[in-house]
């Protein structure tokens, strides 16, 4: 048995999906994959030196941004209609034809396909219908959202969703980014969906005492990406207006992730950026010198999507980590419902800075509330995201019987 | 007895508008059938006012024509249409509520008073004005109107024609052969002195709230729900700065003089948001918004300490019963029917109208007598259970309907 594993960012350590990705890879033996990486040229991943033994292709991903302009419009629309087109018609069937030589060269019984975006949407159903094998599909994130926030047109984004479906329906299993996302595939599709969450080895797991750490500071720790930049200008105009205490402590936001965030001058005092860490660094940073971990995720209608069915891998690094979550994003979103099932987390449903700043009031002030919440926190890492649960999972999707 | 009630909506103000009491009603023999403008309930209780194609389009355009014109609820003619309704035709007395908001003309009132018994429950001062909902410390609704100096107030005119207004209202109600409802002492002692409605007879009939449903709860499981901290003074308010009647910018004047309160506060709001900002820090904010739930309602009555009504003006203040049967004390400013209805000062605190000084001094009182939060709370309930009981509410309307229908009855037999 061997997987061809299509995906578009390779197992490393300096990017989120790599890891994962890794981490996935690791549930087989490197004899039994093989990967063909369409990359996108921009991109430098650290590769793991334990999976080095795993036969690997890659190629470069054709553009899949369409800056848009709307004074150009209408030419600026004709524009991107006209090269996703051309895309689809001149790039992808030469991709797809490399994939399937190269699976065919490595003689895979199936594939795995990560559907992160339009190309490789478009190649995946292609791929295993050339090389005759199974589709294991795997999703982080809706499709909609990413080609809107690519700036792909609505004729060919509705090309590509079609795309979309018709690839989940022909796939064999389904590795789902959510338990939400899980069911609304079964339902949809038909396809048999397990969930499968970035996890972590029970190791770099910490359990701090449930309580802050001194009473001079209160630190709130963010790792990842900005994906949610309205709720976090929302939490920095609470603390705006609470001057950067809380109950006389003093407020810093440390946060980790490859691209600092947007802030005014006047606050940068009292935001920290540690740039990217490595996991274990990070989980360490976020135990010993943070008191609650932020997450925001988006309130927008226009992500409502995303935020229903994805879930943002920094939630099991928070739980690893054993602070209280703060949650800042709408109640209908998957890790809304996850933190609300454990207890593990404080949810803070809008953007009113009353409300964002009476959230980590409440996490300061009340202690039993903190305590109660950071050992949920870590009762939650060790119930669901150590790595062992993941690999079986990961082992049920690409269809081994153990 | 059928009685017939015609108001803007069933659900919107259905503690006002008898629409919660219809079981209640029902016990006391009354059947209570609701004619309503706008229809948000499924209940087979309530039926639309003009269930006629477009009318809400036509009646936008009336609208329109009236606030240009600088008059109101005169030109919506299809009032004089409510006879033809089933409903109407089997009632045997009608009660009026809010009809003054746009969809109902007045000037239909005399004829429809005189084809059934009426009663008309007066929610508001509007009737006895020029123009204004409430005169807000005016008093030129003693003498007609005209030179008013808030045309601005809702509902809000472009130019004066409040005296026109005033004698076209005194007009209409001369001609009515109506009973009238008030829900406070203050009402009434503003029906006996305005021009307008001081020929008609007044019943004093307060408004009822379920007492099994609002009664003491357990503070410390509201507070968690709401998520109140620890060791926080709570004040439950309505915020709604838009209103010039609510006086929620009083509140936040006396919240500016508490910064040496020495005790933290939490401050939970309903209605509206973001007007607390400048607090975040200071005092722990908590606002819920429009709140649909009464569970959640409920609960910002039980987590409170106190609660602050502070209304310029009031016809009656059915939060602050509610917030009297739930065991809070009450804070409300003198000159409104509020006094009256918390039964200051001995159960209530009344300060003086738009005095922020004292509003604050208030505040401070209760924040830091934890005694006497505890007796006016008691006293608050035990007004509540003597005189807001939904049950005697129901009783009383009953009595009036019967009553009233009766003198009418005798009227015409006589006539005959």
């Amino acid at each position: 048995m061997k997987t061809l594993l299509l995906t578009d960012i390779p197992p490393s350590s300096n990017l989120t999906a790599g890891i994962v990705t890794a981490q996935m890879c690791r549930a087989v033996a490197p004899d039994e994959l093989a990967i063909f990486c369409v990359l996108n040229r921009h991109l430098a991943p650290d590769l793991y030196p334990d999976l080095a033994a795993i036969p690997t292709k890659t190629v470069h991903k054709p553009n899949e941004l369409n800056p848009r302009n709307p004074k150009f419009f209408p030419l600026d629309l004709a524009r991107t209609i006209a090269s996703e087109a051309i895309r689809r018609r001149v790039a992808i069937p030469k991709l797809v034809r490399d994939a399937v030589a190269y699976g065919r060269e490595q003689g895979v019984t199936s594939v795995w396909a990560i559907l992160q975006g339009q190309t490789m949407v478009r190649m995946a159903g292609d791929v295993a219908k050339g090389l005759d094998v199974p589709l294991r599909a795997q999703v982080w994130d809706p499709l909609g959202w990413w080609l809107r926030a690519h700036g792909v047109d609505r004729f060919n984004r509705k090309t590509d969703l079609a795309k979309f479906d018709e690839t989940m329906r022909q796939a064999t299993s389904c590795a789902a980014a959510s338990w939400a996302m899980a069911r609304q595939y079964e339902e949809k599709y038909g396809t048999p969906s397990h969930v499968v969450i970035a996890s972590l080895d029970e190791s770099l797991a910490h359990r701090p005492a449930p309580a802050l750490r001194n009473s001079d500071e209160v630190v709130i720790g963010m790792a990842g990406q900005f994906y949610a930049e309205q709720e976090w200008h929302d939490l920095v105009a609470a603390l705006n207006l609470a001057g950067w205490q809380i109950g006389g402590r003093k407020i810093v936001v440390r946060v980790a992730g490859h691209a600092p965030p947007t802030t005014q001058t006047a606050q940068a005092a009292n935001i920290e950026f540690l740039g990217w860490r490595a996991q274990p660094e990070l989980i360490d940073i976020l135990s010993t010198t943070c008191d609650i971990m932020y997450c925001p995720y988006p309130f927008s209608r226009q992500m409502e999507e995303v935020a229903r069915l994805s879930f943002p891998s920094k939630v099991p690094t928070y739980l690893a980590a054993g602070r209280p979550i703060l949650f800042h994003g709408p109640d209908y979103a998957s890790p809304a419902h996850y933190l609300r099932e454990r207890g593990a987390g404080l949810i803070c449903r809008t953007g009113e800075p009353a409300d964002v700043y009476n959230a980590l009031l409440q996490l300061v002030e009340d202690t039993d509330l903190y305590a109660e919440l950071a050992m949920a926190a870590q009762a939650a890492f060790q119930a669901d995201f150590a790595l062992n649960s993941m690999k079986k999972n990961v082992r049920k999707f690409l269809g081994y019987s153990d | 007895m059928k009685v017939l009630q015609i108001n803007s909506s069933d659900v919107l103000g259905s503690r006002f508008n008898g629409f919660d009491i219809r079981g209640l009603l029902a016990e006391e023999g009354v059947t209570s059938h609701h004619l309503v403008w706008n229809k948000l309930s499924k209940d087979p209780a309530s039926s639309h006012l003009f269930p006629i194609p477009f009318s809400r389009q036509a009646n936008a355009v009336l609208n329109r024509v009236e606030s240009a014109l600088s008059i109101h609820a005169r030109l919506q003619m299809q009032s004089f249409t409510v006879p033809l309704h089933r409903r109407f035709r089997e009632a045997d007395l009608v009660h009026y509520h809010i009809v003054h908001d746009g969809y109902f003309s007045l000037s239909a009132l005399p004829w429809l008073s005189r084809l059934k018994p009426s009663i008309w429950t007066v929610h508001d001062p509007w009737l006895m004005t020029g123009h204004c909902i409430y005169p807000v410390g005016c008093e030129r609704w003693r003498i007609g109107c005209g030179a008013c100096p808030r045309l601005d107030l809702p509902f809000a005119m472009h130019r004066d024609r409040t005296a026109e207004d005033f004698r076209w209202k005194r007009n209409i109600l001369g001609r009515m052969n109506v009973d009238l409802i008030v829900a406070s002492e203050s009402m009434r002692r503003m029906t006996e002195a305005s021009p307008i409605a001081q020929e008609k007879p007044v019943h004093v009939v307060p408004f009822g709230i379920n007492l099994q449903k609002f009664k003491p709860g357990d503070a410390a499981a509201a507070r968690r729900r709401l998520g109140v901290s620890p060791h926080r003074i709570v004040i439950s308010v309505r915020a709604f700065p838009m209103s010039p009647f609510k006086g929620f910018d009083y509140f936040v004047k006396a919240l500016r003089q508490l910064d040496d309160l020495g005790v933290p506060l939490a401050i939970i709001t309903t209605h509206s948001k973001g007007f607390l900002n400048e607090f975040i820090g200071k005092h722990q904010i908590i606002e819920l918004g429009w709140v649909n739930d009464e569970n959640v309602m409920l609960d910002t009555y039980h987590a409170a300490d106190m609660f602050a009504m502070p209304s310029p003006t009031e016809a009656f203040g059915m939060m602050a019963i509610e917030a009297m049967a739930c065991g809070k004390p009450v804070i409300v400013f003198d000159g409104t029917s509020l006094p009256d209805v918390t039964d200051a000062p001995r159960v209530g605190v009344a300060v003086p109208n738009r005095n922020v000084e004292a509003l604050a001094e208030a505040i401070r009182m209760l924040a830091l007598n934890e005694d006497e939060r505890i007796r006016r709370g008691l006293a608050g309930r035990a007004l509540a259970e003597e005189r807001y009981d939904e049950r005697v509410f129901a009783r009383r309307l009953a009595e009036l309907y019967k009553s009233v229908a009766r003198s009418r009855k005798d009227c015409s037999e006589k006539i005959e």
